[in-house]
């Protein structure tokens, strides 16, 4: 383990150990250990991964760290008002160390949203929050392809990137703005940055310095430090939804990123997304709670005399970046396609991680998902199957023009999902179609 | 069996008692079992000073350590000590003890008295004052959140008193006794249910389990759509929206700021009352699933064990209830200012849904504690046309009351550390005063600062006088 995370996660520990909740967990977990019973066991499991305020967590630290374990603090001084740290070290050697100072605030006033025939309607419950972070990560092996869509395959070569990371960021719901259709808020955000990038020892494959050089990577010999401001708007569907199938949310951010030293490498960026599902009903006028399990594939019956086909989400994704003459974006802050990016998102997934890299990037995603049926061990049902499949299709460029110059990048896929108590908790597809094979991957959630 | 009634919904947070919450809504013209102001109660703390309930609890940031209530604790906090010997009735007198421990200093042990004002929770206080407050419901158990929970779900937690597991073990619940009955039910939920471990719902989610976000939508559409019986879960954690801000945790589990499980209260009613088909066939249940360690004055009563069944370690046999809780039921056909004496708990709930939507009652198919349950559709008036009005949340009818209960609270008070040296100030002044002028010293001086007020201000009169009738000696 790097020394620099040994300190940390080693005071955690110590204070692991007098989490006010330790005792009951013993207690359980001993209790488990002497029934032989499996779902003591869980429990067990639960408790330690409840353990306040401190106790352990895990999940991938970025796309391609390997799954990490670690520990968390937290302290509230109010509900409103609280301190949260945590340290996770990966299987590849990556170590993140995060902690967050978080106020929440009320509103300017309440987001009453309309009811029918001009009746009350709901209130959000939405609430502003500014957050002082600081982040230092060390990401042992990251994989690069070269910038640009003509990069191929044989141009693989890795690089380690270490970054520390101070600022602040916060989230202003907008209640003149509101509506039923959707809480839109304003975003904003200041970050100093010192990424670093080095070669990884050991490694068979070169490094991206050494292969590329400054011309092909730019910012991978000189190590700029940055002072990043950010602002955006947002919009989504209320926390009380106005509608049985329908649900979005959409944001557009503007960054400014300065170089420290020289200008060399500063640079805009406009980044927009968009999500939208619609979850295909049919009414049935009855609760159907017998009918065989092939009758729940077709449609699943839910508790409000509909059933369930399936749900369709569609999503775009655009990031452009501007940046002056002489001046260029540093390669690991370039937006990224295939697989999953760097915080996590599905992009073209049937192509490896990181597959694609360059300044702009242009993504629209198809995913049809469909419950199956319920999944269990030894007769205790634990969640419920579900099949989906997708249709991704992408492209970057050195300039935002060039997006829709050259076709785009498609592929399709098929994956399995596992919801308990109707939420999707864990993923598995397979993508193809992309020209470069087949890639399996299993979805997990980020610690980012 | 009241027809007119099609849907049950019950809204169950956390953790506040019934004195913490309503208990200062009582008045001359408002009966309720709640906070007297001629005689406040109190709790001693563990230097034996009185410790008096109060109303002025914060939105948040009073419990900031979390008040012990597994069941040892409860236990002291009902008898004052640890291990009341058998047949000890509780007198509630051990809360401020058990709290200044977990909270570590007896300053900090004096919030668990605090309750709220009428003003600082204007939904809950509005409900409860338009339609009915029931004030003996106590929770099923003296014990935490999760035997709790199970009682009003399958009527028992087959003696278990703890939060640790065998939840698992096929616990029989009011949702399947419904669906036997081909009566629809489900559990609107957000981020945790504790019927998480129950088989039979598991082997069936998508007819039991709702994401609450869809509670709005499907109460504004066909009323016919809606569920019979549906159980709400409030928000148990706070978490990040996806395109900015926070989503607050609306449970009311202490620490967390109360005014965001109004917003909830305040948005299940709404959702509700906007359909008028469905609003003229429901009835709305707001209940607490425990008192969470915070003080209430009525001690637990007599109940049923629903299955015989005992705890071992510690011992108990089920047949005593657990604290008191704040409870509302609200309905178009329930009169303003109703207040039920009745003892209820929670398997009341699964007895009123059975009661109301099958026709097997009175069954034992959720155990005998709720085939013997008081229902709440004696609450009703089925004679009432239904009600159409809209209460004001934003105007809370419960302000004339507060200056005179507070004014008693204040009077009863303990003695703060610079009273205290007041009070010593007078005595020393009062003995060099001449012997007729003398003030004669209270009992409770030293206890209540109504009567050190008193006697302060009595000497410094005596004083002004004998100075006054110095200054007329001197010029005589």
């Amino acid at each position: 383990m790097r020394r620099g995370a040994l300190l940390p996660l080693a005071l955690v520990a110590a204070a692991a150990l007098h989490a006010e909740s330790w005792t009951t967990t013993k207690r359980v977990c001993r209790e488990a250990r002497d029934a032989h019973n499996y779902h003591m066991y869980e429990e067990c499991a639960i408790d330690i991964f409840t353990l306040d305020p401190v106790g352990p967590t895990a999940g991938n630290i970025s796309t391609g760290s390997g799954f990490a374990g670690g520990l968390r603090y937290t302290h509230a001084f109010s509900a409103n008002n609280f301190f949260t740290a945590k340290g996770l070290y990966s299987l590849n050697s990556s170590y993140l160390l995060n902690a967050r100072y978080r106020l929440v605030f009320p509103p300017i006033r309440p987001i009453e949203l309309k009811g029918p025939h001009g009746k009350p309607g709901p209130i959000d419950d939405t609430k502003a929050n500014v957050d002082f972070n600081f982040t230092r990560f060390d990401l042992h092996t990251q994989d690069f392809y070269g910038l640009g869509p003509d990069s191929t395959l044989a141009g693989h070569a890795v690089y380690r990137q270490i970054q520390t990371q101070a600022g602040v960021n916060g989230y202003m719901p907008l209640p003149v703005l509101s509506s039923r259709y959707g809480i839109v808020g304003v975003l904003g955000e200041l970050n100093y940055l010192q990424p670093i990038t080095k070669g990884v020892s050991g490694s068979s494959l070169p490094s991206v310095d050494v292969r590329y050089g400054e011309a092909g990577a730019p910012a991978s010999i000189n190590r700029p430090d940055f002072l990043e401001l950010g602002a955006g708007l947002s919009i989504r569907t209320p926390t009380t939804r106005p509608s049985l199938w329908e649900k979005h949310e959409a944001q557009i951010t503007y960054q400014h990123y300065f170089d420290q030293g020289s200008s060399q490498y500063s640079f805009d960026r406009l980044e927009a997304w968009a999500d939208m599902s619609a979850t295909l009903l049919k009414k049935t006028g009855s609760n159907n709670f017998d009918q065989p399990w092939w009758k729940d594939a077709v449609c699943m019956p839910n508790a409000f005399r509909h059933c369930e086909i399936g749900t369709f989400t569609v999503g775009g994704r655009v990031t452009t970046s501007y940046s002056s003459s002489g001046s260029s974006v540093p390669f690991y802050l370039q937006p990224t396609l295939g697989g999953a990016d760097f915080h996590g998102i599905d992009t073209l997934r049937g192509l490896v991680d990181y597959r694609l890299r360059a300044p702009n990037r242009l993504l629209l995603q198809v995913d049809f998902d469909k419950p199956i049926a319920p999944i269990g061990i030894k007769g205790h049902p634990l969640g419920q199957y579900g099949l989906y499949a997708f249709f991704d299709a992408g492209n970057v460029s050195f300039t935002p023009t060039e997006l829709l110059d050259k076709g785009m990048r498609t592929d399709v896929g098929i994956g399995a999902s596992m919801a308990i108590q109707n939420k999707v908790v864990v993923r598995a597809y397979i993508g193809f179609g992309a020209g470069e094979g087949s890639h399996p991957n299993v979805k997990a959630a980020n610690a980012f | 069996m009241p027809a007119q009634i099609k849907h049950l919904f019950v809204l169950m947070l956390e953790n506040r008692s019934f004195d913490h919450m309503l208990g200062f809504m009582k008045a001359d013209d408002y009966n309720i079992e709640g906070i007297d102001p001629q005689n406040l109660f109190y709790n001693e703390d563990r230097n034996e000073r009185k410790v008096y309930v109060s109303n002025d609890a914060r939105p948040t940031g009073d419990l900031k350590a979390d008040p012990n209530h597994h069941f040892d604790d409860v236990t002291q906090q009902l008898y004052g000590i640890a291990n009341p010997p058998p047949g000890q009735k509780p007198d509630m007198s051990g809360f401020v003890r058990n709290y200044a421990v977990k909270a570590g200093n007896d300053a900090a042990g004096a919030n668990i008295m605090k309750c709220f004002r009428p003003e600082t929770l204007p939904v809950l206080c509005t409900l409860g004052r338009q339609y009915a407050v029931c004030d003996h419901w106590f929770s099923s158990i003296p014990g935490p959140t999760l035997p709790n929970r199970l009682y009003a779900h399958c009527g028992t937690s087959r003696g278990r008193l703890d939060m640790a597991p065998e939840y698992y073990q096929s616990f029989y619940t009011v949702y399947e006794e419904l669906a036997q009955h081909n009566v629809s039910s489900c559990i609107f939920w957000t981020d945790w249910s504790a019927t998480l471990s129950f088989s039979g719902l598991m082997a069936h989610q998508n007819q039991f389990y709702v994401d609450y976000g869809l509670f709005n939508a499907i109460c504004a559409g066909d009323e016919k759509d809606v569920p019979a019986y549906c159980f709400i879960e409030p928000r148990y954690n706070p978490a990040d929206a996806p395109t900015g801000g926070v989503l607050p945790a609306t449970d009311q589990h202490p620490d967390n700021d109360i005014r965001d499980g109004e917003t909830l209260i305040r948005n299940v009613y709404t959702a509700i009352r906007q359909n008028d088909d469905l609003w003229h066939s429901s009835m709305l249940v707001i209940v607490y699933d425990e008192h969470g360690g915070i003080a209430d004055h009525v001690a637990p009563v007599p109940v049923d064990s629903p299955d015989g069944l005992s705890s071992l370690d510690p011992a108990f046999n089920f047949t005593l209830s657990g604290v008191r809780v704040p409870a509302i039921v609200v309905s178009p056909y329930i009169k303003p200012g109703t207040i039920s004496k009745v003892v209820y708990d929670h398997t009341s709930i699964i007895a009123t849904a059975l009661k109301l939507f099958t026709n097997t009652w009175p069954t034992d198919a959720l155990y005998t504690r709720a085939q013997k349950a008081a229902t709440l559709d004696s609450l009703l008036d089925l004679t009432l046309a239904p009600r159409d009005d809209w209460p004001n949340f934003a105007a809370s009818a419960h302000t004339a009351v507060i200056p005179q209960i507070q004014a008693a609270a204040a009077r009863q008070a303990p003695l703060s550390d610079l009273q205290h040296e007041t009070v010593k100030h007078a005595i020393s002044l009062n003995a060099t005063l001449p012997k007729g002028l003398q003030v004669r010293q209270p009992d409770g001086v030293h206890e209540q600062a109504g009567q050190a007020g008193a006697f302060v201000k009595a000497v410094g009169d005596a004083a002004i006088a004998a100075h006054q009738g110095i200054k007329q000696g001197i010029k005589q």
